[in-house]
């Protein structure tokens, strides 16, 4: 208890030093991309914001936690994609941030993981001139779609591997932490089609940088992060994880 | 009785909700829509105050995603409402901050400590 209290107090404590910087990362500023591009992106997008709208009136049926569970992790995702975070690397002093979709696709769903994602960038656009409203549905791609549903494999497949609560966690966040670096890589990168560029080149020269500069090492923070946030769901309400089936049975013992 | 009481409980609930709501409203909005366009009617002189300047402990927004769409020719412009503007930013930030804090901890207190 004592301890949650005090991960909590240095949460918030942190996000108020940052909020006097505040900074950006991942998010396409408005005006980058053309409108073909901001189209495409709005159309890729849309169908999994209304599977997730789909899925979260389904799923509040079922589970009675599962709404509050969403108001938690919205408003985690929120803070997370707009905390700047000071990440000493290779180019010196920079601030990136992390994403938090990996951690509500593992405990949300990736559709309903999209649907929250969504919500968060639009309000980010609006009011903290962070990201862009016509680049909203590329934000939505790299940070909603590629992030949730990278994250959300990765932890089946570290589950499937039988690996630990905490490392399923932890490859769960760093992978959609680099999933959704890497789409905003295919995004830029996409620009030099029809300018004479290679798009390969162009992607992965932009990914690579982002690796080496500070997204590199806060993958594995953002990991971290995941993997203490599901212990401490196991270990205070075991039974949520076990109505979300990311447990298979609560008599069994899970490694922690 | 009781299906009476949840109603009123529920009601209750719900005026408090819209409450919050407007209160966030007020706060929120009007100098987010008229900052800008009151500076220009009283004619005060705008300092370049914005944090998109590179340097120490700049968002890889600006130094990494910015300089490679200037590159391909796709520069960033001005948000459609800039918030980005003095101190105006600080104080979204911590609003957004505050209201992201109180619904996290709120629900959190209702998911893992209260009893069923």
């Amino acid at each position: 208890m004592t301890r949650a209290v005090t991960v909590f107090a240095i949460i918030f404590f942190l996000l108020f030093i940052s909020s006097e910087n505040a900074v950006y990362a991942m998010h396409i500023t408005e005006g980058i991309l053309p409108p073909k591009w901001v189209i495409t992106w709005f159309a890729v997008a849309m169908p999994f914001v209304g599977i997730g709208i789909y899925h979260v009136k389904r799923k509040k049926r079922q589970m009675p936690v599962y709404l509050p569970l969403v108001g938690t992790l919205g408003a985690a995702v929120f803070v997370f994609s707009c905390f700047p975070i000071p990440v000493i690397a290779l180019n010196g002093m920079a601030t990136s941030h992390p994403c938090g979709t990996g951690m509500s696709a593992v405990l949300l769903g990736p559709f309903v993981s999209v649907l929250v994602a969504a919500i968060a960038l639009l309000i980010q656009a609006l009011f903290l001139a962070h990201g862009g409203l016509t680049t909203l549905g590329g934000n939505i791609f790299s940070m909603g779609i590629l992030g949730s549903f990278s994250g959300y494999f990765a932890f089946k497949i570290a589950q499937r591997c039988r690996l630990s609560l905490f490392w399923c966690g932890f490859l769960a966040g760093m992978v959609s932490d680099l999933f959704t670096y890497l789409g905003t890589s295919i995004e830029l990168g996409l620009l030099v089609i029809g300018k004479g560029g290679s798009f390969i080149k162009a992607t992965a020269e932009i990914f690579g940088v982002f690796m080496m500069t500070s997204q590199g090492v806060l993958c594995i923070v953002e990991g971290i992060v995941v993997g203490f946030i599901l212990v401490f769901v196991y270990k205070r309400k075991p039974g949520i994880l076990l109505h979300l089936g990311l447990v298979k049975d609560d008599t069994k013992p899970v490694q922690i | 009785m009781r299906n009476h009481e949840a109603t009123k409980d529920t009601k209750r609930n719900k005026h408090k909700t819209v409450i919050f709501v407007a209160f966030i409203i007020l706060v929120l909005f009007p100098p987010v829509l008229f900052a800008e366009e009151n500076i220009e009617k009283k004619g005060i002189p705008v300092v370049a105050q914005t944090n998109n300047e590179e340097g120490a402990w700049t968002g890889i927004d600006v130094s990494i995603v910015g300089k490679y769409a200037e590159k391909y020719g796709r520069p960033p412009r001005d948000p459609y409402i800039n918030t980005d503007q003095g101190d105006l930013l600080l104080f979204v930030f911590t609003v957004a901050g505050v209201v992201g804090g109180f619904i996290m901890g709120f629900n959190v207190r209702k998911i893992f400590y209260e009893k069923e």
